[in-house]
């Protein structure tokens, strides 16, 4: 895993029950906010632990390596897609009768 | 409209109760991911960017209004309130979570609706002109054909596994192509031939995505009872010669420029030659009992409404605006079409919510026979509304947002979820139409520039139709950032036609501007009101388009 101006990895996946959005934390456990995310400041490292987590299917789906960068003790994923699925769809309803943001 | 024979619900109520074992399975552990993702996506269901997606199936369009209120009771229940009318006249729903899908099944089953087919590389849903059956320009209902279909695809063993995904449009009308035939990989036309004998006009190989093409006529006239076996003839050939080694040359589109059109026409002759006699033959006694499902409904004998309806056309008032753009003429004599407009200034393209739905299903038994008609332009439409009930139902239609009267204009824009929802996607498109229905929303003005489509893709793949808009929008990822193409001269009708890139991308922040020197540029050119954009623009070229959003 390579990514120009990548300071540092992220590791995500989708949660298996919900479909929803999960980054691998400190402590081994899926966590839905990116500011829990465990950050690896080497691919190698992420990739080692990709290898691991894959292994828990049944939790997590599709796990990947995205490259990110810390803006002070921000994270920050360097690709649109990534920042997107951090902090969800940036349309603010899609209840047309405005009944309920999401 | 079909109704289920036992032997339909038995398949559907299996195939939900099959499901529930595999998520089962799935959840467990059993089922690894790679096991699983062609046993849900058979099932509709995909993994998009923040949630599941699952996307139900409307055969052409069509629905009760009991179909319609189970959809709201599955948006309210089982996901986040709304669902999203797709360009393939189906609705997805966002947000369901992978345990909850199996019951959601169970539910579509009760009111004789599934997700089958959805997906994956088979032959999808069947569509059709949303006027089916209604329209004035209509040779003949095309959907007992379409549900022919339906049934001859449903579940074909021989074409489960195909090279790519397989889709098929019907239009009954001579004049108008409400239904894009050009742009599927078989497109079919009814027609009449020199003994005024029905049959089908035959287009294959046309397509969107990354290499679209415009469908080759490959059959001139069909006799209708060799519909099905000539269609089995072309999947046979595609089947056997369609690419398999590279999902971007897979589409049957591929096959038949590669092949040219006489070689790949004389390879399905050939083949139906085999099958052309046989079972697949569809009978006439077959015919009629699949268009008695589709008898008009009970019309009341009433006057001749045009001048009644011309005059409230005519109306400066919002109900005349409305009237004008969104209330279309019917074949029956005092009733009418109606556009319900799922392009309101304050929501993405085709969503459409749990209240509105149950109210638009109330509206469809008050103003009509019960039904509702999706249109793969993501509007919805009520079929059969008396002249004299225009104005109450507008009214009603106000009321619940759904009354913009901007059918067939700048901002009734196709528009794919974009990057904020798809796994796909390169760019953001509800954003960029969002904004485009708030820049442009003097319906004066959109009346000036009259007929016209813009459609808006987030991607290549082309799910909003951007090659064959008027105007078309293509997001795309420019190292790293989202841009945008402006694409002019596409048409989705009879004169099918694949617009052209006007020249380098544009950022977010330029697109709507550029947008807006485009139109410009078309009034400023156009010989008169009456001039279309797509006339101005096939009269006088790109170049002066180019040099009025990009400078001289």
């Amino acid at each position: 895993m390579s990514a120009t101006n990548a300071s540092c990895f992220v590791i995500t996946g989708s949660l298996t029950l919900e479909g929803s959005v999960a980054y691998l934390d400190a402590n081994g456990q899926w966590s839905e906010t990116i500011e829990k995310a465990m950050v690896f400041s080497d691919s190698t490292l992420a990739e080692g632990r990709l290898a691991e987590v894959r292994k828990a299917e049944s939790i997590i789906t599709e796990p990947y390596i995205f490259p990110a960068e810390m803006d002070g003790a921000r994270l920050t994923p360097l690709s649109t897609r990534e920042k997107l699925r951090a902090e969800g769809p940036t349309t603010r309803l899609r209840r047309p009768d405005g009944d309920g943001a999401l | 409209m079909y109704k289920y024979s036992e032997y339909d619900s038995t398949l559907v109520q299996e195939r939900a109760q099959q499901f529930r074992d595999q998520v089962t399975r799935r959840l467990s552990g059993e089922l690894t991911e790679d096991e699983f993702k062609p046993l849900r996506l058979q099932n509709g269901l995909y993994l998009q960017l923040h949630a599941y997606m699952l996307r139900v199936a409307i055969p052409y369009g069509l629905l009760s209004a009991d179909q319609m209120r189970k959809l709201a009771h599955i948006a309210r229940t089982y996901d986040r309130g709304y669902g999203h009318f797709t360009t393939r006249q189906n609705i997805q729903f966002n947000w369901p979570e992978l345990e909850q899908v199996p019951a959601i099944l169970d539910e579509l089953a009760a009111v004789e609706m599934h997700a089958i087919q959805t997906s994956g590389n088979c032959i999808r849903n069947t569509t059709t002109d949303h006027l089916a059956g209604v329209a004035r320009d209509e040779l003949a209902d095309p959907r007992p054909y379409c549900e022919m279909v339906r049934q001859w695809s449903t579940f074909h063993p021989e074409f489960a596994f195909l090279p790519r995904k397989f889709k098929i449009a019907f239009t009954g009308s001579a004049d108008s192509d409400r239904a894009a035939i050009r742009l599927h990989d078989i497109g079919i036309q009814l027609v009449e031939n020199e003994n005024n004998e029905l049959g089908f006009r035959i287009f294959v190989g046309g397509g969107m995505g990354r290499t679209p093409k415009v469908g080759k006529l490959v059959r001139d006239f069909l006799p209708r009872q060799h519909l099905i076996s000539y269609l089995e003839a072309i999947l046979r050939v595609y089947n056997q010669l369609g690419r398999r080694d590279n999902i971007y040359k897979a589409r049957i589109k591929i096959l038949v420029d590669a092949l040219g059109v006489p070689e790949f026409s004389a390879l399905v002759e050939k083949e139906w030659e085999e099958i052309r006699e046989s079972s697949l033959q569809v009978t006439d006694a077959e015919i009629e009992r699949m268009q008695a499902f589709f008898a008009p409904p009970a019309y009341e004998t009433l006057p001749d409404s045009d001048a009644a309806v011309a005059a409230m056309q005519a109306e400066d008032t919002s109900l005349g605006q409305w009237a004008r753009n969104n209330v279309v003429p019917h074949k029956q004599r005092g009733y009418n079409a109606v556009v319900l407009s799922l392009k309101s200034y304050a929501s993405p393209s085709g969503d459409l919510s749990d209240n509105q739905m149950e109210a638009v299903a109330d509206l469809s038994e008050q103003y009509g026979f019960g039904e509702i008609v999706v249109t793969h332009t993501q509007d919805l439409v009520l079929p059969d509304v008396r002249s004299d009930a225009l104005e109450a139902l507008f009214t009603a239609l106000v009321d619940l947002d759904i009354a913009t009267p901007n059918h067939n204009r700048l901002t009734d824009l196709i528009c794919c979820p974009g990057l904020d929802f798809c796994n796909l996607a390169n760019a953001r498109s509800i954003p960029v139409a969002q904004e485009i229905r708030q820049r442009f929303d003097d319906i004066d003005y959109l009346d000036d520039l009259g007929e016209m489509s813009l459609k808006i893709s987030g991607c290549i793949n082309a799910c909003g139709h951007h090659h064959v808009g008027t105007i078309g929008i293509l997001g795309i990822d420019k190292r790293g950032e989202e841009a945008y193409q402006l694409m002019l001269g596409g048409s989705a009708g009879h004169d099918a036609s694949l617009g052209k890139v006007l020249g380098q991308a544009f950022s977010r922040e330029e697109i709507v501007p550029a947008l807006e020197k485009a139109l410009k540029t078309y009034i400023d050119l156009r010989e008169s009101p009456e001039e279309t954009f797509i006339e101005t623009f096939r009269r006088v070229g790109e170049k002066p388009f180019r040099e009025g959003v990009y400078g001289a």
